[in-house]
């Protein structure tokens, strides 16, 4: 029965697409140009590039020795920046799911510590790399169904049901760090620090290889794909595009025959494996586990989705939206870097541009509606 | 493999993760420390240090950040001094303020309720020492528990002039940035060599692979002197360090150098602990004639902080000072910064086993140490078989 009604309408109101990916395949004309124009992805991307020029522009060589064509642009800082947003891009795509289904999770950084915990305890225990990867992702998993569960079956709201996980998973973490020790990298097996160090060609070190050997490029690339997967299968998976109706109007998609608390619980187990495979990749990156993992993400990454096009009332966003909203700030965050401004500052700056994007997006929205 | 996990050895961390998760989430806390008689009575209790049964007559509690590692090498200072030299002295809790006043005066409350007869309470970082005090003002017992600050922040400072704290230990990090600096300048342009360095000319002076810069003791009578933005320590380094204010002083650098960015990263750095900091970078690279650039997360955030530093290393500056929020998270992007050729040295806090070349700043054992014998002191407590005449701590840096 679900079956005939699992599949949303796919307009731009709902999920920020429009009809310019449908004309895409016959050339590009000015109506699909000005459609494109109208993807929230697309205008996002053009801030992105905008923000890009103007820290270009600020960081131009002032002496033979400054790094070429600028500061912002060098190879090394684009390195830093791919390996900077790897552990939000990932995180987007669950998050970007959960809110596009009317709630949000703000324990994924908890989790995101406790995966990470779990599987530099395997390998410390002496079970091998794979092992341990597969026990933080279902650890990831697990932390996810038990917030899926309380939010969709018990009833509780998600504020309530992931700030209690967030405390659980992190008092965990924090118990056991306090307990045993921090973990060291000598402690963890040469494969899983691969993981997080290995360029193109292995590990190598810093600045040899070239570009491609670029330390935590193997992270880039799950970083890249999960997103990637995430965005295919969040726009063309029948079933999973049932969250768009959910978030929409949750009554009405129980009535049309949707499963409403699988569909949820789904949501959050799919953002638990994702905070999982983000801790796990953390802690290949970083050598280590510690109680500080992902403190305070949860809630950039919220704005990052947000900034991307989700609404946090529901129905609305897209992963490749919410991937740009990561860029975005994280322009915006080495860039304030870069050109010296200080510390004390860059709260300042972030929060007013993460309030100046969602207020123009609000006020594009309702012109259009107007129009 | 997973046979593996039902040997004895390999059971062992099993059961221990799982026994701490359970089991040790407060066992530091104030609510379940062993509630024995004396803890209501107000009764003293006894221990044996070596073949002696010594009284316990003083009470004393600790406020830090448990698994910190700067901060429980101040501890380990408090206990072994305690322990060794104090055995009148017992350490009855152990107190998580989070580094946050008001968590620090939530948790100090409830210690101050369950231990009626708490001799003292000593602050392990910038925060401890005023969230304690309020609660010991809050409890109504301000002059009869004796609380040892940490640092000179402004809150500490206008405690120990309200007299609601006894004392503070506070670090020089005026002179981190200061000698920190010369020695990247130094390794920079190939006046001085790093401590290992095999390659480098042998003729040249090796800087030193740790250097501890020191901690003052603060009271009312020379509070006042830390109320400067160096706190007090650009106007005593002369005094007190003139070798290092003499460093490269006679230095032949040819070409300029008004281009090169020295850069110091720290880690929380709206706090004001790093005021200290920024003076003595922009004074040494005044000094010098070269750039200086602050930078870190604004929260206590070794990640972000990491991130920072891979930020800076495109920057390929001339050298980088950091101070690692933690030493393991830290260590990969030390490494690669050494690897793109910028000498990269410790402050404030340590990753010692990252390929840093040297570490510059406190002693954080040695202050714990100070900390102990200036609560010692305050305390009356005797020394171990003699009385303590000269319980006021050594001033490793030299008297203000």
């Amino acid at each position: 029965m679900a079956d005939d009604h699992s599949a949303p309408p796919r307009d731009s109101t709902t999920t920020g697409e429009s009809s310019a990916v449908a004309e895409a395949g016959g050339g590009i004309t000015g109506a699909a140009l000005l459609n494109m124009a109208r993807l929230r992805e697309f205008a996002t991307l053009l801030i992105v590039i905008a923000v890009v020029i103007v820290f270009h522009v600020k960081t131009l060589p002032q002496t033979q020795s400054d790094p070429f064509p600028s500061v912002f642009l060098s190879p090394n800082n684009i390195q830093a920046m791919l390996r900077g947003i790897t552990t939000e891009a990932i995180l987007v795509v669950g998050m970007t799911i959960v809110i596009v289904g009317g709630a949000f999770d703000i324990s994924v950084g908890s989790i995101l510590a406790l995966s990470g915990l779990a599987c530099v305890f395997a390998l410390k225990c002496g079970l091998p790399t794979p092992i341990g990867v597969l026990i933080g992702l279902l650890t990831g998993s697990l932390c996810g169904l038990i917030n899926g569960l309380f939010v969709a079956r018990v009833g509780i709201s998600p504020l309530i049901a992931t700030m209690g996980m967030m405390m659980v998973a992190r008092g965990l973490v924090i118990c056991y760090i306090h307990a045993a020790g921090p973990v060291r990298s000598d402690d963890l097996p040469a494969s899983f620090a691969a993981i997080g160090k290995a360029g193109f060609y292995g590990v190598r070190p810093a600045g040899e290889g070239g570009f491609l050997n670029m330390q935590g490029f193997w992270v880039m690339v799950v970083t890249l794909a999960t997103v990637l997967v995430g965005d295919v299968l969040l726009r063309n998976l029948r079933w999973l595009r049932q969250v768009y109706y959910m978030g929409g109007n949750e009554k009405a998609a129980a009535l049309s025959g949707i499963n409403v608390a699988r569909v949820r619980t789904v949501t959050f187990v799919i953002t638990g494996l994702t905070a999982g495979l983000a801790g796990v990749l953390n802690s290949a990156r970083y050598g280590t586990a510690s109680y500080e993992a992902g403190q305070g993400i949860e809630l950039q990454v919220i704005a990052e989705c947000v900034i991307g096009g989700a609404s946090l009332v529901g129905g609305q966003g897209t992963v490749l939206g919410a991937f740009l909203g990561v860029v975005l700030v994280n322009c915006i965050k080495t860039g304030l870097t870069q050109t010296g401004v200080p510390p004390d500052w860059r709260f300042v700056i972030v929060g007013a541009a993460l309030v100046f994007f969602v207020t123009l997006d609000v006020l594009v929205a309702k012109r259009r509606r107007g129009a | 493999m997973f046979r593996n996990m039902t040997r004895p050895s390999m059971l062992g961390p099993w059961m221990l993760l799982l026994g701490t998760l359970i089991l040790s989430s407060g066992c530091k806390k104030p609510g379940d420390l062993p509630a024995g008689p004396d803890a209501a009575t107000g009764a003293k209790t006894t221990a044996t240090t070596g073949a002696t049964a010594v009284e316990k007559k003083f009470k004393v509690a600790i406020s830090t950040r448990p698994g910190q590692w700067n901060l429980d090498e101040r501890v380990r200072g408090y206990k072994e001094t305690f322990e060794k030299e104090y055995p009148e002295i017992e350490v009855v809790a152990e107190i998580d303020d989070e580094t946050k006043y008001e968590v620090g005066t939530r948790e100090a409350s409830a210690v101050l309720e369950k231990f009626q007869d708490l001799a003292g309470f000593a602050g392990i970082n910038a925060a401890s020492g005023p969230g304690v005090a309020k609660a010991v003002e809050n409890a109504g017992r301000s002059g009869k528990v004796v609380v040892v600050a940490m640092d000179a922040d402004s809150p500490v400072l206008d405690a120990i002039e309200a007299g609601t704290i006894q004392a503070s230990v506070a670090q020089r990090q005026y002179y981190m940035t200061y000698l920190g600096v010369k020695y990247l300048y130094g390794l920079k342009h190939k006046l001085l060599r790093a401590p290992d360095d095999q390659s480098a000319d042998s003729r040249l002076p090796a800087i030193a692979a740790e250097v501890d810069t020191g901690t003052v003791e603060v009271t009312k009578e020379n509070v006042v002197v830390f109320r400067t933005p160096s706190q007090g320590a650009k106007e005593d380094i002369k005094k007190t360090h003139p070798e290092w204010v003499r460093l490269l002083s006679d230095r032949k650098v040819v070409g300029d150098t008004s281009n090169e960015e020295y850069v110091v990263i720290g880690i929380s750095t709206g706090v004001e602990y790093w005021n200290a900091t920024r003076e003595g970078l922009k004074d040494v690279c005044a000094e010098l004639g070269v750039k200086p650039r602050f930078t870190g997360p604004e929260d206590q955030n070794p990640e972000k902080q990491a991130e920072e530093l891979d930020n800076v290393i495109a920057r390929k500056p001339a050298g980088i000072l950091i101070a690692p929020g933690n030493p393991e998270t830290l260590k990969p992007y030390i490494d690669r910064a050494i690897e793109e050729g910028i000498n990269v040295i410790c402050i404030d806090t340590d990753s010692p086993k990252s390929r840093r070349l040297a570490y510059v700043g406190t002693s954080n054992y040695q202050a714990g140490v100070m900390g102990a014998h200036i609560m010692a002191k305050a305390l009356g407590a005797k020394r171990a078989g003699e009385r303590a005449d000269d319980a006021s701590g050594a001033d490793s840096s030299g008297s203000l």
